[in-house]
Order: C-alpha cells, then structure tokens, then sequence
C-alpha cells in the first residue's frame, strides 16, 4: 500500500495529540504549526489511514507518494569508495 | 559530490586518523551491529596517546537511517578541524571564520569524540532499499508480527527511543501524554524490547563510559532547523529537585506540557538547575549564532519537549546519568534539527546534494563556534 506525504490539520491541540495517541499516526512534530482555524502537522500516512483520519474529523491534504518520491534520491548516494582510492595514492 | 556512502564514512574516519596520528585516536566500537559492522569513531586530542584533556564534547551522527547528511556533516568537521590545525590556518564556513588561535585552542585543549555513523545497518538499507527507513536493522524473530514494507515501515529499532531515560513510558508518562514512542516493533519509532537492547545504543553509551571527560553531547539529526537542549519529556523547570525522572511519585504525570490545552493538571515539570539551563541555551545560541552568519539561516533554540514529548532518546539519556550517578560528570545534552521543511518529505531528510552543500558547512560551523566557546572557557 502506498505511503503519502499528508498535511493534517485539526481544531485544537488535543485533537493534534489524539494524532499520535488515537490515531498512531507517523507525526513530524518539528512541522507543527497553528493556522486560522486550528493546527496542522505533516505526517505519512496510507490509503486506510487517511480515510480514517478524514472519518474522524480531521482535514487531510495529500501530496506526493514518499516511496516514489524518495527512490529519486538514490542517484544522490555516492558509488565506490573515493577515500580508500585517496588512501591508496 | 555525492552523499558519502556507508563505506566511504568509515574510510573518511580511517584516513583522517592515518593523516593525523598525533592528533587523533581511531576507537572501534565494541558491539558488532545485527548486519554484523563493526562501527568507527574518533577521538581529536593533541598528543591523544596517554594525555587528558580538561573538558571533552561528544559529537554523534548517522542514528537515523535516512538523515543521511549527518554523517557527512560529521566526517567534513573532522577533515576540517584537523587539516586546519595541522596547516596552522584558520578556517573558513560561509560567512563565518575561525581563526588559527581558535583551532589551535579547540585541539590543544578538549577531547572531541566523533561517532559519525552509528547505525550504518540503516544507512546501507536506506541509500540502497528503501531510502525512509529510520530504524536499525534489527530482524523481526517470531512471534513479532509481519510488518508492512516501503515508506520507513517494517521490522527494526528506533535507536533514539531504546536509550534509558524513561524508556518505559506506558509506566513513567501520563496516559494522556502524546508520547513519540511506540511498543509496537514494526512502528517506525519502536522503543525496542528492553532499554539499550540495540548494538547502536550500547556503542554510543560505550563511548561516553570510555571518555569521562566528555561534558557535553550533540546528537546530529533531520530536520526542523532546530537546536533542542534538555529536557525532552516535559517542560523545564530550575527550583524543586526533587522533581525529576528518578522520583517514582511522579510516575504517571509526565508528558503533559503546560501548552495542553486546560494546561498540566498534575504540574509536573522536569529539574534542571538554573545554571545548566543557562549554559544551554547560552551554548546553543553561540550555535545558532554561528548558523546565520554562515548562510544566513535562522535556526530556533528551544528545549526538546513540544506537543510530543519523547523518550529513550540520546540527549536526554546522556545529561540524567550524572544525576543517576554524581560520581559522574555532568553531560549537558542537544539534538541538531538540521536543514528546513521542504516541499517533499523525503528531501527533507535528505536533500539534493547541491542543496545539502551549505548545510553542512553551517552546522559544522555550528559544531567548530561550539568547541572554540567551550575551549575558551577551560582555557579561562
């Protein structure tokens, strides 16, 4: 099943910990942040979970599929070795 | 450039020790990780065979798998302090510097131990697999549950939530209390079965035993721009002691910050005294003040707690053992939140290289003003 980077915002700060004691939701609690109408948080979350969340209240934006989105960031790694070739001049 | 592979880490450790044998100690760490690694640090200390310094910092880095610029962070501080000293020449990071006199002064005077990668099991899978995985690579064993793969999930141990400060949360917390820790081993952040069960933990524990002069800990994450000192399981407070971790009376009421709404019933706060909560945060705005004049990056300097208290983590763990044990000394601890939110999670993490570029020289900044003001103070 596909993990998604969510934006999830609910009315108040129990309704945000209820995130993680309800709900075990996969919280960044670093993104916190207080909006107009209540809070949000960034978190990761599948199809089920979402649907959930939405079931429960809370307003959940979807955006890019992190496992999609992260197996980008492979071609950043570095191949070989360059300090044992270093090591070894 | 590329992010530094698991390889490449432990040969950067190797040869900036062969390059520097009357500056550095290489150590190798006594517990073999489960993918059977026998992980690498250094120690950077003039003359580091047989003499003492006065005061030492503990650098840490590479816990979580996919927070992959810590440990390069790590690897180009060592590579700098130590090409700096040995060249007689100051350094330079952005739009901060450093003079010679200041390097001289940080090797002369502390011991620096570098554990740049600690969970090099998690890297390799996550540069190579599965690039959200956060925990070690712990193998499921029955009767554990077979977790769902892909995005972070599946079996293994979040290393910052198996360290011994109220690991055992269900007991120690409020059960109102939000905490950012799980029982559930195919949890992201799993707490693992029993406190420092995890090779990764022990190594890191097993430096601080070994380098008793080590008064102060940095453990290197993503992300956040962040600089967070102690405590991470409530909010602080500096005038009743015996308001603390260790008193069972308190079982049950912590985790509760007074931002809940309707605030703390049980008005549970967590001891520090007044000078070490100075010392924090005066450490940690020289770190944040060292990260602006970089790149001009504005990171906040905050104790860890927030909505989500935490626990079994490293900073935490490291700054209770002197009050488990006065003979101990005192280990004032922070996390690193390096690097911003950005519009992907994964590159929050782990950005593009090219943008990783001036992260890492802010917070090796960060790392070198933090050592020179350190320094400066043992040398009076």
């Amino acid at each position: 099943m596909a993990n998604y980077h969510v934006t999830v915002q609910g009315k108040d700060r129990e309704a945000m910990a209820d995130l993680v004691r309800v709900h075990g939701l996969r919280v960044y609690p670093q993104t916190l942040r207080e909006v107009a109408d209540g809070e949000r948080v960034s978190a990761v979350a599948d199809e089920e979970m979402i649907s959930r969340l939405r079931g429960a209240g809370y307003r959940v934006e979807e955006h890019e599929d992190v496992d999609e989105d992260a197996r980008s960031s492979l071609d950043q790694v570095g191949r070989g070795n360059r300090f044992r070739a270093q090591a070894e001049d | 450039m590329p992010y530094l592979n698991v390889d490449e880490v432990e040969s950067a450790i190797e040869l900036a020790a062969e390059s520097n044998p009357h500056l550095t100690e290489l150590i190798h760490l006594p517990h073999p990780t489960w993918g059977g690694r026998t992980s690498t640090a250094i120690r950077v200390h003039l003359d580091s065979e047989g003499s003492e310094a006065a005061e030492g910092i503990y650098l840490l880095g590479g816990v979580h798998a996919r927070e992959w610029g810590s440990s390069d962070i790590l690897v180009r501080f060592v590579q700098m302090i130590t090409d700096s000293y040995r060249t007689g020449t100051g350094m330079t990071l952005g739009g901060k510097s450093f003079t010679a006199s200041e390097i001289r002064g940080i090797v002369e005077t502390l011991d620096i131990v570098v554990f740049p990668q600690a969970n090099p099991d998690g890297r390799r899978y996550s540069m190579s697999v599965d690039p959200m995985w956060r925990k070690n690579r712990r193998p499921a064993r029955s009767p554990s549950p077979v977790c769902p793969v892909g995005g972070g999930s599946g079996p293994g141990v979040d290393v910052n939530r198996n360290y011994e400060f109220l690991w055992d949360y269900p007991k120690k917390f409020s059960p109102a209390a939000p905490v950012m820790t799980s029982t559930d081993p195919c949890s992201e952040i799993y707490r693992g079965p029993t406190a420092s069960s995890e090779p990764e933990t022990q190594n890191v524990i097993w430096l601080l035993d070994r380098y008793p002069t080590v008064g102060y800990f940095i453990d290197v994450h993503s992300f956040g721009e962040d600089i967070l000192y102690n405590w991470g399981d409530d909010d602080n407070q500096t005038t009743d002691p015996e308001m603390n971790f260790r008193n069972a009376a308190y079982d049950g009421a912590r985790g509760i910050p007074d931002s809940t709404p309707g605030g703390d019933p049980k008005k549970y706060r967590e001891y520090l005294s007044i000078a070490d909560l100075q010392e924090l945060i005066g450490l940690g705005t020289t770190m944040a003040d060292a990260i602006r004049a970089a790149h001009g990056r504005r990171y906040s300097v905050k104790s860890a707690v927030g909505l989500y208290p935490t626990s079994g983590t490293s900073d935490d763990t490291a700054y209770s053992r002197s009050f488990l044990d006065s003979a101990r000394k005192r280990v004032l601890g922070y996390t690193i939140e390096w690097g911003p939110e950005r519009a992907s999670i994964p590159k929050s993490f782990h950005p593009d290289y090219p943008d990783m570029v001036p992260i890492v020289e802010e917070v090796t900044a960060a790392l070198v003003a933090f050592c020179a003001a350190v320094a400066g103070r043992v040398a009076g």
